[in-house]
């Protein structure tokens, strides 16, 4: 009796044990193949090369950034994923399917624009069903589904009204449930904070991504603001002149950007110009009119060529005396003024070279100087990143 | 505070003042002061009081004609609406550097006279005019078209006339639409069709009550298209009323139509201005 009832266990658990493994194994297969692939994507207005040759594969459930100054062709690519936008060349895919031959109605992506574009004459609860209607949705199904997606943004109590009797965040969140509905595969964000005060968009940031996080949705968000990047983004892409600069964790561009513009655009940094001496390792010795620094190199630097070394202000140090210890290299400079900016004090300094460089002091531990003064800047070698200029 | 009257208002406001009084206000007390008496037999007016010119309007002729000319205004709305929307449209959308030069091409034929225009068309349409030559010619027709002295000719005629009053208005509206909607429209799942019905059309609506207005009333009142066109037969309520003043000399016949006219067209005016409150009141709930 017990062999045949522990042999009967045996094959439930084996059976439950091959559902569980098949549901997570395609789950994860999913998760392997990238959810949006952009390859080799160009847009060209006659003559003008708006997006060039941009390469890119955003994962399942990934909150992806496309940051760069206005006109560096993040917007055109956001809309040639939509659809808006046909590419010159290149090739888009959205879950292994190619997309370019699909109007922008038969995407499963849903775009929330940069000014919401929210139908006027339309209540928040219709706007938000629109997309369910024009599929022709069962009208209970509607109900319920405008009624999550409402309650999701905390707007239920708001489906009566008109778009233009709500304030800016509301109307944020109407555009941002109105697309949700729709369970998109991707969703677009076109700068959709870009009309908001300052306190509202830090708030609505960390709801979109408590959002995101929650939904498992893979967003591909559009903005040129390097502070709201870093801090929504699992990885950044970084665009300058309708070419991908880098794509990485926030982490990664903030620390090891590649690039002189990746470095200037996302915080401030100091850049001083040399010739790249020596190679050690990932460690490049730069000679900066006589003096030589280190600092680290991710990509492949031509010994003999013209490099930058870009040092974070919060990164270097000041000090009255030549500070041993620093295991860099201490370059002389002169004091040329403090600012204050509330959490922090940030003086500037004069180098030898005459390029001027800033330093974030903490401001119970500020040093003793005046303008004039001469000062000892240093920073450990391992903050300093060498880039090809 | 007492504020002392304000003379400079009505001193810079005068010349309008006095232009609309005695250009507008006086003639329409004169026409509704006429259309209270009576014709005498030398056709000139009899000073006395009567509301027979009202009363005799609502024998069952005039009453058709009346009726008639409602439909024909009608069908002329309809008509400069569905061709005046498309090419509206087409103009709202084309690239700016052209939109200007497709709307001179509409309104270009208000700089020639009317009149001339309508004497244009009936020597296109006439029995040996150039559309029943060529195509006589041709061999598609083997006995000359009847397009012209029918209802089909006014129709033809009134569309023609009004159309650039439906376009305007339409070009308007559609040009004001963000197109951000239609791609969100689209974004949303809506093929053309559905984005049209459902986006385009409603928030153009301001424009087409206003087209339609513009249409319909003066199209009620034009006499000169089916007296052109019409021929004989064609009597509608403006020939009506230029006839009761030049062929009948009944003055005060005339006048009273006048003003039945006119306050039907202010009903069709409070009906749009009711309208388009109410929409407008809606949206501010």
């Amino acid at each position: 009796m017990e062999i045949p009832a522990r042999g009967f266990d045996f094959v439930l658990n084996m059976a439950s044990f091959l559902l569980v493994y098949l549901t997570l194994g395609s789950r994860r297969g999913l998760s392997l193949q990238p959810m949006v692939i952009l390859q080799n994507l160009v847009k060209q207005y006659g003559s003008q090369t708006v997006v060039n040759d941009v390469s890119l594969e955003i994962r399942q459930g990934e909150f992806l950034t496309l940051l760069g100054p206005s006109g560096c062709g993040k917007t055109t690519t956001l809309r040639m994923i939509a659809g808006f936008e046909h590419p010159t060349s290149g090739q888009i895919m959205l879950d292994g399917e190619p997309i370019l031959k699909t109007p922008p109605y038969e995407r499963n992506v849903n775009t929330v624009f940069q000014n919401y574009a929210l139908f006027p004459h339309m209540s928040v609860f219709d706007n938000v069903a629109f997309g369910l209607r024009v599929k022709r949705v069962r009208k209970a199904d509607i109900r319920q589904r405008v009624g999550d997606a409402l309650k999701m943004v905390q707007l239920e109590e708001f489906a009566g009204r008109k778009p233009d009797q709500l304030s800016g965040g509301q109307k944020q969140r109407v555009a941002i449930a109105r697309a949700l509905v729709n369970n998109p595969k991707v969703l677009l964000l076109d700068e959709p904070l870009g009309a908001l005060d300052q306190k509202l968009r830090k708030q609505m940031q960390v709801e979109l991504k408590h959002l995101q996080k929650r939904l498992g949705i893979t967003f591909i968000f559009v903005t040129h603001d390097q502070e709201e990047a870093l801090t929504m983004s699992d990885r950044i892409a970084v665009m300058n002149g309708g070419v991908l600069e880098q794509v990485g964790t926030p982490k990664d561009i903030y620390e090891f950007p590649e690039t002189g513009f990746v470095a200037e655009f996302i915080g401030e940094t100091n850049l001083i110009s040399g010739v790249a001496k020596e190679r050690n390792g990932s460690s490049v010795a730069v000679d900066c009119g006589g003096t030589l620094l280190r600092g680290a190199a991710k990509n492949e630097v031509s010994l003999g060529g013209n490099v930058l070394v870009a040092v974070r202000p919060e990164r270097a140090k000041l000090s009255l005396q030549p500070d041993a210890d620093a295991g860099g290299t201490d370059i002389a400079a002169e004091f040329t003024e403090r600012i204050y900016v509330g959490s922090s004090i940030r003086t500037m300094v004069k180098l030898q070279s005459g390029a001027s460089f800033a330093v974030v002091e903490s401001p119970d531990r500020l040093i003793d100087a005046g303008a004039g003064d001469r000062l000892y800047v240093s920073w450990k070698p391992e903050h300093a990143v060498v880039l090809k200029r | 505070m007492r504020r002392p009257p304000d003379f400079a208002r009505w001193w810079t406001l005068s010349p309008v003042t006095v232009w609309m009084i005695v250009l507008f206000l006086l003639p329409l007390i004169l026409v509704l002061a006429v259309s209270f008496m009576s014709r005498n037999i030398f056709g000139g007016i009899e000073y006395t009081f009567s509301l027979d010119n009202y009363i005799r309007y609502f024998d069952p002729l005039y009453l058709k004609i009346l009726w008639v000319s409602c439909q024909l205004a009608f069908l002329t709305t309809v008509f400069c609406l569905l061709i005046g929307y498309p090419f509206a449209y087409i103009i709202a959308r084309s690239p700016a550097k052209y939109r200007n030069v497709l709307l001179l091409f509409v309104i270009v034929p208000f700089w020639t006279n009317s009149l001339i225009r309508t004497y244009a068309w009936i020597i296109l349409l006439r029995t040996e005019g150039v559309i029943n030559t060529i195509l006589l010619h041709i061999g598609i027709i083997d006995k000359p078209l009847t397009m012209l002295y029918n209802d089909t000719a006014v129709l033809i005629g009134l569309v023609y006339t009004m159309l650039p009053f439906m376009i305007l208005p339409l070009y308007a509206s559609i040009e004001k639409l963000d197109k951000a909607l239609l791609e969100a429209a689209s974004d949303l799942g809506a093929r053309p069709r559905q984005t049209f019905w459902k986006v385009t059309l409603p928030l153009t609506a301001p424009g087409i009550m206003a087209g339609t207005l513009l249409v319909f009333i003066p199209a009620l009142g034009l006499f000169f298209i089916p007296d052109l066109m019409g021929g004989s037969k064609a009597i509608l309520i403006g020939n009506l009323i230029k006839n009761q003043f030049l062929t009948a000399r009944d003055w005060p016949f005339g006048s009273a139509i006048s003003i039945i006219l006119m306050a039907l067209t202010l009903l069709f005016i409070a009906v749009y201005v009711k309208i388009s409150k109410d929409k407008a009141g809606k949206d501010l709930m």
